[in-house]
């Protein structure tokens, strides 16, 4: 599936010798960068085809790839119960982790991307192009669902000892699975690790509403989203699920908060109506609570609490609420945001550094990855639970997950550069012509929302 | 089920009363534990040592809790009274018969540990949530006025996918009430299974355990880690194992949990 109307003018989709290649992996990287000169000319091997047809456009935030990038890598090791190396994702490092940043992230794109869209095209154009992309994470969602319940059905099978009688109820969708299967197409159904792509359409498809009422008011959506945020908080509202009684494990009406922080954040990078303070008394505050959080989180994984806190006071940050969003872990985030804004510019020639481009074009595919993460740690844990999970297996799971995924983004990007190439004229002007609309186009390069 | 048992040995102080029903406990058991029990208690013949070898578990698991009620009925020469407040894998589900369950081999391994009468009495029913367990609470064991309960729950909120915090909290309210009631709390976890991991999320669920136990007097009983040193050991790995096998190692299982419990209660009493 192609991103709608993006193709045909990217004013920033510079010749292949403007922009330095991506390397598939960190290994492959200097080969790819030798060839990369003769690459523009002649086709020479596929691996360095495929590097040279990546560009990094100048224009595009590659922040927002980056972390996002990192986001889905993590997801997929901290989805692997038991694996060792998920001691050493971005979850260690204080209260927040890769869902956050992945909803936050998302949430930033989309303000940036349909701000700018909805400008050009109309509310109601841009509404659709939301939705469109609403059905595309749905059919996702439902795909993994599918394979999802194979995996249960064939566990099951070799699973059947009296002794876990209560742990086998996890399969009993399959006594009524036409009820499972309406419950998942209602997206009321959602297996284990499976949470975060529901959470995502369902914040996705009221995003029109979002985008309507920030082209109104900034302050007031902001207003308006802590609002609900509160009451789910205080009146312990969330959406419901099935089977009877369980509840949403990402609650939307919490969650929401962040993608709308993120998403006036967004909207707000081009015309500056809500710009993001440089202030060192800000940055300060961020860094002492990004401290504390890695402090209190390192102290509460190594049961060494009891030598911050007097007994029971740390009550009243663990277990921090993921599914409600507790205040802990969203500002946490926010603090961490800030950090990397302040430091991080957005053309950072770090960024452009060949060691981070693998992560840089997975967050430039996030559906495609955040699909493939998902099925990846199903079938990594399957081999860890069948074959056997001592270091060298976790080491061989979690490095075959990452090549699998790096490389299916690179060929992702290849293809879809390759796809453009023709259609693109010699110098198409952009249709908005003014110059701000550079960014979120450029972002349109790859999915972004 | 309810059995007194009594042995040799003498308790750091037992008032003249105490040491009369002591004294007819032993009686009552010399005289109607033989005739009566099943035979399951009395062919049991693995011998201690190696059953201790088996059942070994890595420090890191044994935790170092503190069971103030039960020390200072230990004190006292006061009988101790257990309550097992589980769920289908306390109330012996897999195992062949109810005595190969961990309550009633944890009554054994007790009275032969203590001198002070030893009651464990199993209230466990299958199926319930935290929040169910916490409503029945009062009823099923605050009622029996025991020192200690042994409170196995999360199994099926995971399964279920209770909202985490609601399990929490049931879990929270239930050590409330107990503490209130100067009753002692063992947590007992999920079992271990290779296979569940590929189902069930345990962790928010043990992680929210663990914080309970963290902020109250509550104490934890690691089962869910424990079967999983046994599993990756090669001593009981269930997931594999031919159908014939299943009820003896099962009750080896049981045999292994009544073990280390006893060996955390004796610990946590005597220090």
């Amino acid at each position: 599936m192609t991103m709608p109307d993006s193709s045909a003018r990217l004013p920033d989709e510079t010749p292949p010798a403007a922009a330095p290649p991506v390397g598939l992996r960190p290994a492959e990287a200097p080969e790819a960068s030798a060839q990369a000169s003769a690459a523009a000319a002649a086709p020479p091997g596929v691996l360095s085809a495929i590097a040279a047809a990546i560009v990094m456009p100048p224009g595009r935030d590659l922040r927002l790839d980056f972390f996002r990038g990192l986001a889905l890598l993590c997801i997929f090791i901290d989805h692997i119960p038991g694996n060792r190396i998920a001691d050493y994702t971005i979850r260690n490092v204080g209260f927040s982790d890769a869902s956050e940043l992945f909803i936050f992230i998302s949430g930033y794109a989309a303000g940036l991307v349909y701000m700018a869209a909805s400008r050009r095209e109309g509310l109601m154009f841009s509404s659709l192009r939301v939705w469109r992309r609403v059905w595309q994470l749905y059919v996702a969602h439902l795909v993994l669902f599918v394979i999802f319940t194979a995996e249960v059905a064939w566990t099951s099978m070799r699973f059947d000892n009296p002794m876990y009688v209560e742990e086998m109820n996890i399969a009993s969708f399959l006594n009524e699975p036409h009820i499972a299967i309406l419950q998942a197409l209602l997206l009321k159904f959602k297996p284990v690790y499976m949470d975060i792509l529901p959470l995502y359409i369902v914040l996705l498809a009221f995003f029109p509403l979002a985008l309507w009422l920030i082209r109104q008011s900034r302050l007031f959506t902001l207003a308006l989203s802590a609002a609900l945020y509160l009451a789910a908080r205080t009146f312990h509202l969330n959406l419901p699920a099935y089977p009877e009684d369980a509840v949403w494990f990402f609650n939307p009406l919490t969650w929401q908060l962040l993608f709308v922080i993120g998403a006036i954040l967004g909207a707000s990078t081009q015309d500056r109506i809500f710009p993001i303070p440089r202030n060192r008394w800000l940055l300060g505050i961020a860094v002492a609570y990004a401290l504390f959080s890695f402090v209190v989180c390192f102290l509460w994984e190594h049961d060494m609490i009891d030598w911050l806190f007097s007994h029971g006071a740390e009550a009243f940050i663990f277990p921090t609420d993921k599914t409600n969003l507790s205040g802990w872990r969203f500002t946490h985030l926010l603090a961490l945001a800030y950090i990397t804004v302040y430091f991080l510019r957005a053309d950072s020639p770090m960024l452009r550094w060949r060691g981070l481009r693998p992560l840089i074009i997975c967050g430039q595919h996030s559906l495609h990855i955040f699909c493939l993460g998902v099925f990846l740690s199903f079938a990594g844990l399957i081999v860890l639970v069948e074959i056997g999970d001592s270091l060298p297996y976790q080491l061989l799971v979690n490095g075959v997950g990452l090549a699998v995924m790096i490389g299916v983004a690179s060929l992702l990007a290849w293809y879809r550069a390759k796809e453009r190439m023709p259609r693109r004229p010699a110098a198409a002007p952009p249709m908005g012509g003014a110059s701000g609309d550079i960014v979120p186009k450029a972002l349109e390069g790859g999915s972004v929302e | 089920m309810t059995v007194i048992a009594q042995r040799g040995g003498r308790p750091p102080t037992r008032p003249f009363a105490a040491s009369l029903l002591a004294a007819g406990a032993l009686a009552l058991q010399l005289v109607l534990v033989p005739a009566f029990a099943p035979a399951a208690f009395a062919t049991d013949a693995t011998p201690p040592a190696e059953l201790a070898k088996f059942c070994e578990v890595p420090d890191d698991l044994i935790s170092d809790g503190f069971l103030k009620y039960a020390r200072s009925a230990y004190r006292t020469g006061q009988p101790l009274r257990i309550v097992v407040f589980g769920t289908s894998s306390s109330a012996g589900a897999g195992a062949s018969t109810r005595t190969d369950a961990y309550a009633a081999r944890l009554q054994q391994d007790l009275q032969a540990r203590f001198t002070i009468p030893v009651e464990v009495i199993n209230k466990s029913i299958g199926g319930q949530t935290a929040r169910q367990m916490t409503a029945r609470l009062e009823d099923d064991v605050v009622s029996l006025s025991p020192t200690l309960v042994i409170w196995q729950t999360g199994t099926v909120d995971s399964v279920g996918n209770v909202q985490v915090e609601d399990f929490g909290r049931a879990l929270s309210q239930g050590v409330e009430i107990l503490e209130k009631e100067g009753i002692d709390v063992i947590f007992m976890n999920m079992q271990y299974s290779r296979r569940i991991e590929l189902l069930v999320n345990y962790g928010p669920y043990t992680e929210m355990m663990n914080a309970v136990v963290a902020q109250s007097d509550a104490v934890l009983f690691d089962r869910l880690e424990m079967m999983r040193h046994w599993a990756t050991e090669g001593r009981l790995d269930f997931d594999d194992m031919p159908r014939a096998q299943r009820a003896s190692r099962a009750a080896k299982l049981h045999e292994c949990i009544a073990l280390q419990l006893g060996d955390m209660i004796e610990k946590a009493v005597r220090r």
